[in-house]
């Protein structure tokens, strides 16, 4: 049974090729613009795997991490970022605990299906 | 010889005469007469034969009476009147006694008694009418007369003795002042005296003339050695005291002609041969009358020594400032490349951000391209994007590391382990390239080290990327050879047999933004230099143009996180 994997990510077109290529490899996508959209398919759904965009510094994305992971800790999520010096980030606002993994962007297809097959 | 007869005629006639006289003598004692009549018919008045006398009397400026031995004044002139504040007629008859003051009286009577043998002369006041006194001379003479009596001349000494009094005056003024000035004088004296027996300046005196030493205080004994009678009275040139000023008598008639001089520092000769340095000032003033060279010497050893000291310090403190300032230009400079830094940090962060995603989604695309194609004529297509995209992660990489270099988040690992990895990362990256990689570990299989391993896994990767593009695509060998010196420092080194750098280019590699590449950031060197630097380490690069680079790094290691492990 192939893992029910939700994107979420204000990058529409990003967006649009990661779904594909995941779809291509058999797994049902769906996806969301901001993390307010993100919360109600949460809420309306169950996924194995939530594919976060952590948003520039300013914006702080772990809110929303935090937000999804009180609706739903069970679901996995990994993070898939552009922000420089994530590990540091992650440590330093205590959210290692929260997250399966995190993958830089760019990244290739196959580390990041690799990472959706281990959890 | 007369005759009898004649003779008797002769005795007759002078007995005649003698009766003639005789009754002339009478009349005139009885007043009966008053003149004569010579036969040669001039006329003889006793009043004319006085006259003279009395004008004279009645005009000097004298007090003249004549007395009685008992003090009964018989006669007074108008002065003595005048002197006692007694009418003449009220004087004549009275006695003397009552102008002379009774204290005095006894020494008065003794004079008069005195005056029976000669004339005497003595001082007395005079006690006038009004009860007031005047200082007198009398001078007394005895009268041989029919009535004895005394005649008495007194002298007026109010002037004589104002004249005195005002000379006493002015005598004793004068006596004041001179012994004022004396007094000053001595009290100068004894200051100099005492300024110069005690004075911390050796001070010499020389005689203008002859150039010998006259006086000489205690302190410049002392300070030269000789005793005061050793100095005393001997030529300033015998003496060989001021050898460089007064050798030679020549030398002092030449230096007398100057009257002044000053040496700032000059060697003193003392007597043991030594020399002290001085200040010596010699000057020409009068001393009694009398020419004289002063010479004030001042012992100047402790001074030039604090001089010396100043200077040193002065010295030193230039250093220092200099060092400091150097460190502040330093501090400066480095505060402004933060301050750059800092910026191109938010700039950095900002690009990185925008472009990762981007290059996410042209990643993702090119990777669903390859999966849906068919057939070989795009597939150098995707893989050039794909290459493309590695490289423009790999500067947003360099740019990011350079901005936002920090502190190192030091914790133990395996630096074996961390370059190991690097390595597998660039073998896997430049996969398609000829190059064979050489490891040399030596005799160390594993080092656990102190270390940000991020900063390290960067520094790696940098330096192996460098030299992997250094080969491009010729065939060549990166040999990566890691050793331990004095079990204190981790010696890596990353040799490579690619184009190399040419001095110029070498001197530069380490200056932030400088590149040969066409495509850089000419950030990799200047990362790797601060990472470095933060870790305490230091890095080298060796380099020749057409056979190759070495980059060396040498990173120092605590014992403890030494573990040597031969066996393994």
């Amino acid at each position: 049974m192939p893992k029910k994997i939700l994107i979420v990510d204000d990058d529409r077109r990003l967006c649009q090729e990661l779904a594909s290529c995941l779809e291509e490899n058999g797994y049902p996508i769906e996806c969301a613009f901001d993390g307010g959209q993100g919360e109600e398919l949460l809420r309306q759904n169950q996924y194995d795997i939530i594919l976060l965009d952590v948003k520039m510094p300013n914006s702080n994305g772990l809110d929303v991490l935090r937000k999804l992971k009180e609706i739903r800790p069970e679901t996995a999520v990994i993070l898939i970022t552009g922000r420089p010096f994530i590990e540091q980030f992650i440590e330093e606002e205590n959210a290692s605990s929260l997250v399966a993994g995190f993958l830089k962007k760019p990244f290739q297809m196959e580390k990041l299906i690799e990472k959706i097959e281990t959890q | 010889m007369k005759a009898p007869g004649n003779l008797s005629e002769e005795n007759k006639k002078l007995k005649a005469r003698l009766a003639e006289v005789e009754e002339l003598l009478a009349a005139i004692r009885s007043g009966a007469v008053d003149a004569l009549v010579t036969d040669d018919q001039r006329v003889f008045t006793l009043e004319s034969a006085d006259y003279a006398y009395r004008v004279f009397v009645e005009t000097i400026n004298e007090g003249a009476a004549t007395l009685a031995f008992d003090g009964t004044v018989m006669y007074c002139n108008n002065r003595l009147a005048k002197m006692c504040g007694l009418a003449i007629r009220k004087m004549v008859g009275g006695s003397i006694f009552d102008f002379i003051l009774p204290e005095d009286l006894p020494r008065f009577k003794s004079l008069l008694r005195q005056t029976r043998k000669g004339t005497v002369r003595a001082e007395f006041q005079l006690q006038r009418s009004n009860k007031t006194f005047i200082p007198v001379l009398l001078s007394s003479n005895s009268l041989k007369l029919d009535n004895p009596g005394l005649c008495l001349v007194i002298t007026d000494l109010t002037e004589q003795k104002k004249v005195q009094l005002e000379l006493l005056k002015y005598r004793n003024h004068l006596e004041e002042l001179v012994a004022e000035r004396t007094n000053r004088l001595h009290e100068s004296e004894q200051r100099y005296r005492g300024l110069f027996e005690s004075s911390k300046d050796g001070i010499l005196v020389l005689d203008f003339d002859t150039g010998m030493i006259i006086d000489v205080n205690p302190f410049l004994a002392v300070m030269v050695g000789y005793s005061r009678r050793e100095l005393l009275k001997k030529h300033i040139w015998d003496i060989g005291l001021l050898k460089n000023v007064i050798p030679s008598k020549a030398s002092f008639l030449k230096l007398r002609e100057t009257q002044y001089v000053r040496y700032e520092d000059m060697p003193l000769q003392m007597k043991d041969g030594k020399t002290k340095d001085v200040e010596f000032t010699g000057n020409v003033y009068l001393l009694d009358h009398k020419k004289v060279i002063q010479c004030n010497i001042r012992d100047i050893t402790v001074r030039k020594h604090a001089e010396e000291i100043l200077k040193h310090d002065k010295d030193v403190f230039e250093r220092l400032v200099q060092e400091r300032t150097k460190v502040l230009v330093e501090t400066q400079i480095e505060l402004e490349r933060a301050k750059r830094l800092s910026d191109i940090g938010t700039l950095a962060a900002t690009v990185a951000h925008e472009l990762r995603n981007p290059l996410a989604t042209i990643q993702i695309a090119a990777h669903n391209i390859r999966k849906k194609m068919s057939g070989a004529p795009l597939e150098q297509h995707v893989a050039n994007i794909e290459a493309v995209i590695e490289e423009s992660d790999q500067i947003i990489n360099n740019l990011l590391f350079y901005s936002r270099i920090r502190m190192p988040q030091r914790k133990v690992a395996n630096l074996h382990g961390i370059l190991t990895e690097c390595i597998s990362v660039a073998e896997q990256r430049f996969k398609k390239q000829h190059i064979s990689l050489i490891r040399e570990i030596g005799t160390i299989k594993e080092l656990s080290c102190e270390v940000d391993p991020l900063q390290m896994k960067e520094v790696f990767s940098n330096i192996l990327n460098n030299a992997y593009e250094a080969i491009a695509d010729r065939n060549g060998t990166i040999k990566t050879r890691t050793e331990l010196c004095d079990d204190a420092f981790l010696k890596i080194s990353f040799r490579d047999t690619g184009e190399g750098m040419n001095p110029a280019d070498l001197e530069k590699s380490r200056e932030p933004f400088f590149t040969t590449k066409s495509r850089g950031t000419g950030l990799g060197l200047t990362v790797c230099s601060q990472i470095l630097h933060l870790h305490e380490g230091t890095i080298e690069i060796e380099s020749e143009k057409g056979k190759g680079t070495t980059v060396t790094i040498v990173l120092p290691i605590r014992k403890k996180d030494a573990k040597k492990n031969p066996d393994r």
